[in-house]
């Protein structure tokens, strides 16, 4: 549910441009470099830009736009001379740690954390100081606090191989520990260094200039940007030229340097968007009528994933949303709600009472949650703040759902609690989330997602990574509530048998499309598309994990979607031309029943499924 | 019989008796006179307001100010602290705590005439024991042997009341210029140290008082009870500020009234002209007095004259100066300054790099590539530099960039090795060069000061040019009965360091001083430690 | 009762423990670095007195006696920690002062500079941080992230040099130095203030947005709990933990920080003295200093820690 890769890409590569027009100018400067950085020509001294020096000359009369350039090479070979240094000392040690565990890790993760602690520019300098100047010692001051991030990540790889079932079967077949190492291990670090390393260039640049102002840079003649923004400050009322183009360069490197580093630490992480802080709309009444949602779209960085669904749910019933990961099932459901990646696009109309929950923006949505529609997510545990008790959560939650009068929380917690069905309640209130069992935070999540009383719930895969046994208690729980309660219950399950058990109605989504829905009994026992067939044809085993592939449908290829064609056709054992070329609209099967296929295989065929 | 006196009376007037020395004094004010660029910040407002608060920026951090130690910046003491005798313009000396001395003919003794009704400023008068007191606290004590008085001085007696007779281990004739020194011959009021003899508080005769002092800040009121020309102002605050440009900065923004000198509060020369431009800001510049050059070692490869004298022809000095700074020094190319005393007549340094390029090839350097190698020796000149800033005049970054391509040019590779200060003085002291930039003192030191630590003694540390046959020269001049033999033997010296092409003159550099706009009637002092505000008034 | 005292006893013991330890191992290693170093003390006290280089070996060892610089390095630690442990840290090189004393004059214009920047850092920081991820507008927020960046990416002394031309020569609307009063702090804090504001606010956006993306922030807005209880009791946490872990590297920003304006605007503080002491190899300054620095490094990590451990019950088992 993140943004487009393309988009991620693109913008690293925008953000990498300074650094590689810094390496670029480091190593070229010798061809490209205009004039001699260090020939004084003391007649042309302090000479404005013209076409003969395009950034003018310094007080000695040499090339700015040559120091510049043979300054980046400066900082360049430095830099990879203190990279080089770091990445081998850091590698090494983290390396050793993690391979050989034991003491020696004791002593690299102390290492790491007593260095990590230090402050690095008080280090060089004291090292700079003791050691006296010059490039070899400039490399040691500053490698010496820089290896630690490189022994994070050697460590962090290589515990996880010693760890690991394919280390031990490696050594099984008699491949010696070190053949291991590098022929395995450190391979897959070389990615993660290269990242870390152009983040670093930032920092060695940063450093150098202050060094330098300290006077402990790279030695003179030899230019150095920070070192060219020191001697341009007497002018820099008089001769501008001198003071800017330096310091440029080193905020565009070191900018460069720390956007790279930020991307890589919000790669894969959704963009979630809270609500502005407001008062809420209050939004009482008119309960009665189905949930509809009607021509729902979705789309991230332009492309769809969701793509013109309708469902409608009526109170008292439960409508069931069948398929594999990734098929746009949960993002149909919760989308209407606010509930996905901001960077979204979403379309349609979700109808609630007589609200349309996409119509009237972020506010309407933020009224329903929690109030009118309750929701259940995969993966209960995480869904529960570690740092909070059961009680403390119930309580909010129904605090803000504002059904009872104020202190009056803590005894409509208690009865939520009971209703789910969580035994002993009164002592599981002050438990925390990891004292509970998996069955028990579904509770729980339930009880939070009740407190408001909704007219809606929306559960999704309530069931995953819970015991059959559990499995069945959840959904006699959810079966019991709807009824007791009255309100209408969306299921979101890759499981249709299960589904079916519960669901009035079962919806098949297939590539962001619904492709078969109606009556529960009717789907099963008569399916029309072939991709429910295969659903059906499917026996999942009980401990397979969501978004196992069937046994029976070739495997799921990258979504390409052809903009008209069906989803369905590299995978179907039936497609025709047709389906490559047009995509097949809903057609009723028998009243209330429909599905999107061209060849009905119900229709043409007896019933019969013959698997791949 | 009298060699030398100088009395109080007349102080405008000399009073010589020593021909000899009058003429060289004549003939050194007379160079001033015509060389003199500007002195001065407009006219003097004689209606102008009295006191108010001076406010001028330091360079450098203050110690305890016991004038008999050495500890930090020392510009404040000169105010506090006086002197028996003092430097005046051009070298003369003047009355100062003493009203009158009497040197013996032969040389051995000095007897001072000491200042009656003069008071400490914790009024404890000034006489013969206070006076002894004093000298006795430095004279002939280990941490003052770089000053020669302190070890000639054999004796100190106080012959009668307001007398004062030094006896002196030799004749030693820039004795009485030493003791114009305010570190260790300035005067302190013998109640200003505890039971143990350690100093607790500066309290001198001069017209200032010292009011406070931190590391990084003084306070000095007027002294109502001076004895001389009494200030005007009331006050005196000094902040350290140690980069040049805040400084500057500072002075444009109207925080400080005052900066300037050598090393009190240097102003570079680009900001002398940045400072110059500003309409707000007086520069005035004073005496060109310190030379800048460049020393070689002659214990490493430098000892080949042919180098030496190639590193001479290929600098082009006009040019450099006019670069380096600002158009505001002289291409210098003597030791000492003209107008320091016996500095010797201009020579002829050409800027010649072919005549260099020869001189090289004639010795044996054949130029390879970009270098000259002799006998499987590349030729390689070992620049040492401090890394810190530029500190005043001498950026040394930039004059060894300058140096190193010059010197490139004509085949002769330098290596700057810059160095964090520390490191650079024991380097220096050390002989770990071969290239060095160096200064004169300026006045008051100069030449004895100079020709002291650099021509003679220890021959580990370089210095500027140590042999046999100079430092005779040089002991011929300092012990010299009479002007003429001292003259002499520094006219000899002087040529054979330009014989041996024994350093190479840069520039001659004048003390800088720039002023705000309610600073009136300041003149540059005759010396770095003379800062006299007795003619200065504020108008705010 | 009894059990908080003693575990609260037990808590300082360790935590005096630790700082010994650290500023022992801290002190030995300068003290050996220094006098191991070129240069030294002696020489440029000799030369502080002559006023040039050339000193006999006689004035140098004078120099050596005075500044009680005899005997092995070893011997010479042992003395100095004795006497340090007393309080006595002796007497600089440079002045001639005691060098307890002029801490006392130091310590507070440091502590002054990095304390106004980090009233001003923390909570600008973490506004800024935090609006680079809520505000609905994206230009808004991109504008914020990349000067948050950016603001760590600019050369420290190159942002004074500008300052002070802008703002004092040329505008003449703020003083140089600690001499203006408070005015006089203004750039300098905010100077210092700076980076750390930068680097604040992007600890603070990316940690926020973390959170953000833990499932249960999704599960709790998925409650309609309202944002600002969200952002309180379910973000904030996550948040307050990823500042604490890098107040470290902030007070290691402001030493280096400290280092360029007290310099540039004449703040005289610790910073500036401790450049002094290394190029006078003061060794008596510099080993005051370290244990200066090394104290407040440990003292502030160590509380950022025991703060971790009471916002997040998962960090303070350990
Ligand atoms: S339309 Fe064609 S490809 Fe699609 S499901 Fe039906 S038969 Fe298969």
């Amino acid at each position: 549910m993140t943004a487009s890769g393309a988009g991620r890409r693109r913008r690293t590569v925008i953000c990498a441009l300074p650094l590689l027009g810094f390496v670029m100018a480091g190593a070229l400067a010798p061809v490209i470099a205009p004039y001699d950085p260090i020939a004084n020509d003391l007649m042309a001294s302090l000479a404005r830009p013209s076409m003969e020096h395009l950034l003018g000359t310094d007080q000695l009369g040499r090339d700015q736009l040559s120091r510049l350039l043979y300054g980046a090479q400066a900082s360049l070979i430095l830099a990879a001379a203190v990279l080089a240094v770091s990445v081998t000392v850091g590698v090494v040690i983290g390396a050793a740690g993690g391979f050989l565990g034991g003491w020696p890790d004791r002593v690299a993760l102390w290492l790491m954390d007593v260095t990590l602690t230090l402050p690095s520019l008080i280090v060089a300098l004291a090292i700079l100081g003791v050691r006296g100047h010059g490039s070899a010692n400039l490399v040691l001051a500053l490698s010496l606090t820089g290896w630690p991030p490189f022994a994070r990540l050697a460590r962090g790889r290589f515990v996880s191989l010693r760890r690991s079932a394919y280390f031990d079967a490696l050594q099984v077949l008699g491949a010696s520990r070190f053949r291991i190492l590098f022929q395995h291990a450190l391979p897959a670090l070389a990615a993660p260094v290269l990242v870390y390393a152009s983040i670093e260039i930032g920092f060695i640049v940063l450093s150098l200039a202050f060094l330098s102002f300290l006077g402990l840079g790279i030695p003179p003649p030899e230019p150095e940007w920070g070192q060219m923004l020191i001697d341009a400050r007497p002018y820099l009322d008089s001769a501008l030229w001198l003071a800017l183009p330096p310091g440029l360069a080193i905020a565009a490197v070191v900018l460069a340097s720390n956007l790279l580093a930020e991307q890589f630490a919000t790669d894969n992480l959704p963009l979630v968007r809270l609500g502005m802080p407001r008062r809420r709309a209050r939004m009482n009444g008119s309960t009665a009528g189905p949930y509809r949602v009607e021509e729902l779209a979705v789309a991230f960085a332009g492309r769809k994933v969701v793509d013109g669904i309708d469902y409608r749910v009526a109170p008292g019933r439960a409508l069931a949303i069948v398929g594999e990961s990734g098929s746009g099932k949960t993002l149909s459901t919760l989308a209407p709600l606010g509930l996905i990646d901001a960077t979204a696009r979403v379309s349609g109309r979700a109808v609630l009472g007589q609200v349309d929950l996409l119509g009237g923006g972020p506010a309407i949505q933020e009224a329903v949650r929690g109030r009118r529609v309750g929701v259940v997510l995969q993966d209960a545990r995480g869904a529960l703040n570690p740092v909070r008790t059961v009680g403390a959560l119930l309580d909010d939650a129904v605090r803000h759902a504002g059904v009872v009068p104020r202190g009056r929380e803590r005894a409509r917690s208690l009865e939520l609690l009971k209703m789910v069905g969580l035994p002993e309640p009164e002592s599981q209130v002050s438990a925390y989330p990891h004292t509970l069992s998996g069955g028990m935070c579904q509770r729980v999540m339930i009880a939070l997602a009740l407190a408001g009383e909704p007219e809606i719930l929306i559960a999704d895969e309530p069931t995953s990574a819970l015991d059959v046994t559990t499995q069945a208690q959840i959904h006699a729980l959810l079966a019991d509530l709807r009824e007791s309660i009255g309100m209408g219950l969306i299921l979101i399950s890759h499981d249709i048998a299960a589904a079916a058990r519960i669901a009035d109605d079962i919806a098949v989504c297939y590539a962001g499309r619904i492709v078969e829905v109606g009556p529960a009994a009717d789907v099963v026992s008569r399916p029309d598309h072939p991709y429910t067939r295969g659903l059906l044809d499917a026996v999942p085993s009980p401990k397979a994990v969501p978004g196992t592939r069937f046994r029976t449908l070739p495997p799921a290829e990258p979504a390409r979607r052809k903009v008209s064609a069906c989803a369905f056709a590299p995978r179907c054992a039936h497609a025709t031309k047709r389906c490559h070329v047009e995509e097949p609209p809903l057609q009723p099967v028998t009243p209330g029943h429909t599905s999107a296929c061209w060849v009905r295989p119900t229709v043409a065929r007896p019933i019969g499924y013959d698997g791949a | 019989m009298r060699v030398a006196c100088y009395s109080d009376e007349g102080s405008s007037l000399l009073r010589a008796c020593r021909p000899a020395r009058a003429l060289a004094t004549l003939a050194v004010l007379a160079a001033l006179v015509a060389g003199c660029t500007a002195s001065g910040s407009g006219d003097v407002d004689r209606t102008a307001a009295t006191g108010g608060t001076l406010r001028v920026a330091n360079a450098n951090e203050y110690g305890d100010q016991d004038p008999h130690d050495y500890n930090g910046d020392w510009f404040i003491a000169p105010m506090v602290f006086e002197t028996l005798v003092k430097y005046g313009q051009g070298g003369r000396l003047e009355p100062g705590l003493a009203t009158s001395w009497q040197v013996a003919a032969d040389g051995l003794t000095i007897d001072f005439e000491l200042r009656t009704g003069v008071k400490f400023h914790d009024d404890t008068p000034f006489d013969e024991q206070a006076a002894k007191w004093n000298l006795d606290r430095w004279v002939g004590k280990e941490s003052h042997s770089w000053l020669a008085a302190s070890k000639i001085i054999k004796a100190v007696e106080v012959p009668g009341p307001m007398k004062l007779r030094l006896r002196l281990e030799r004749a030693y004739d820039p004795l009485l210029q030493e003791l114009t020194f305010t570190r260790p011959p300035g005067f302190m009021s013998p109640k200003a140290v505890d039971a143990s003899g350690k100093f607790t508080k500066a309290i001198g005769t001069g017209p200032w008082r010292l009011e406070q002092i931190t590391t990084t800040a003084a306070s000095l009121v007027r002294n109502d009870g001076y004895w001389g020309a009494k200030p005007k102002i009331d006050r005196v605050e000094f902040s350290v500020r140690k980069d040049s440009q805040t400084r500057v900065s500072a002075l444009r923004a109207g925080e400080v009234d005052m900066l300037g000198g050598s090393y009190l509060a240097p102003i570079s020369p680009t900001e002398a002209v940045t400072l110059g431009k500003d309409e707000r800001v007086t520069v005035l510049h004073g005496d060109p007095d310190i030379t800048v050059m460049l020393g070689f070692n002659l214990n490493g490869i430098a000892g080949d004259k042919a180098i030496r004298e190639a590193v001479r022809y290929a600098l082009d000095r006009e040019t450099l100066t006019k670069v380096l700074y600002a158009g505001q020094a002289k291409a210098a190319t003597t030791l000492f300054a003209p107008g320091i005393p016996d500095a010797g007549a201009p020579q002829s340094l050409p800027f010649d790099p072919d005549q260099a390029r020869r001189i090289l090839d004639a010795a044996g350097w054949r130029q390879e590539g970009k270098g000259r190698v002799k006998d499987g020796k590349q030729l390689v000149l070992s620049l040492r530099i401090p890394s810190t800033a530029a500190v005043g005049w001498q950026d040394s970054r930039l004059s060894a960039q300058a140096v190193a391509s010059a010197l490139g040019e004509v085949g002769i590779t330098v290596n700057i090795v810059a160095v964090d200060e520390a490191t650079f003085y024991d380097d220096l002291h050390a002989g770990k060069y071969d290239l060095a930039f160096m200064e004169t003192y300026g006045a008051p030191y100069d030449p004895s000061g100079f020709v002291v630590g650099f021509l003679t003694g220890d021959r580990k540390d370089p210095g500027l040019w140590k042999t046999d046959e100079v430092e005779r020269l040089i002991d011929g001049a300092l012990y010299a009965r009479d002007a003429a033999t001292r003259a002499k033997n520094y006219q000899d010296a002087w040529a054979v360091l330009n014989r041996e092409a024994a350093f190479v003159p840069i520039a001659y550099r004048p003390r800088v001083w720039a002023v705000g706009p309610a600073v009136k009637g300041f003149q540059v002092p005759h010396t770095e430690y003379d800062f006299d505000l007795s003619t200065v008034t504020l108008q705010r | 009762m009894n059990g908080l005292l003693v575990r609260w006893t037990r808590r300082s013991a360790r935590l005096a423990a630790e700082l010994a330890l650290v500023l022992g191992i801290t002190s030995l290693l300068a003290f050996g670095l220094i006098a191991l170093a070129p240069g030294d003390a002696a020489t440029r006290l000799a030369q502080q007195r002559a006023g040039h280089p050339g000193v006999t070996e006689d004035q140098v060892a004078s120099a050596r006696r005075e500044l009680g610089m005899e005997g092995s390095i070893p011997e010479r630690y042992v003395r100095w920690l004795g006497h340090a442990v007393q309080g006595d840290l002796g007497k600089s090189a440079r002045t001639g002062r005691p060098v307890l004393t002029e801490l006392a004059e130091r310590v507070p214009v440091t502590l002054s500079l990095a304390g106004l920047a980090a009233v001003v850092a923390l909570p600008l920081g973490m506004l800024v941080g935090a609006l680079a991820v809520m505000l609905p507008w994206r230009p808004a927020r991109r504008g914020l992230r990349l000067t948050g960046l950016l603001a760590v990416s600019l050369p420290t002394f190159w942002v004074s040099y500008l300052l002070v031309v802008v703002l004092t020569e040329q505008l003449g609307l703020l003083p140089t130095s600690a001499d203006g009063g408070l005015a006089g702090y203004v750039m300098p804090v905010v100077v210092l203030a700076l980076p750390a504001v930068g680097l604040l606010s992007r600890v603070v956006a990316v940690s926020l947005r973390e959170a953000l993306a833990q499932p249960y922030v999704r599960a709790a807005q998925a409650r309609g709990t309202p944002t600002v209880s969200i952002v309180v009791r379910d973000a904030l946490p996550n948040v307050a933990g990823a500042v604490l872990n890098t107040i470290g590297l902030i007070v290691g920003g402001m030493l280096t920080g400290a280092l360029v304006v007290e310099t540039v605007f004449a703040h005289n503080g610790i910073g500036d003295y401790f450049v002094q002491a290394v190029n006078f190899r003061d060794l008596m300054a510099i080993q005051a200093c370290v244990l200066c620095f090394a104290l407040a490094f440990t003292a502030t990590n160590r509380l950022a820690d025991r703060l971790h451990g009471r916002i997040d019950p998962r960090v303070s088992s350990g």
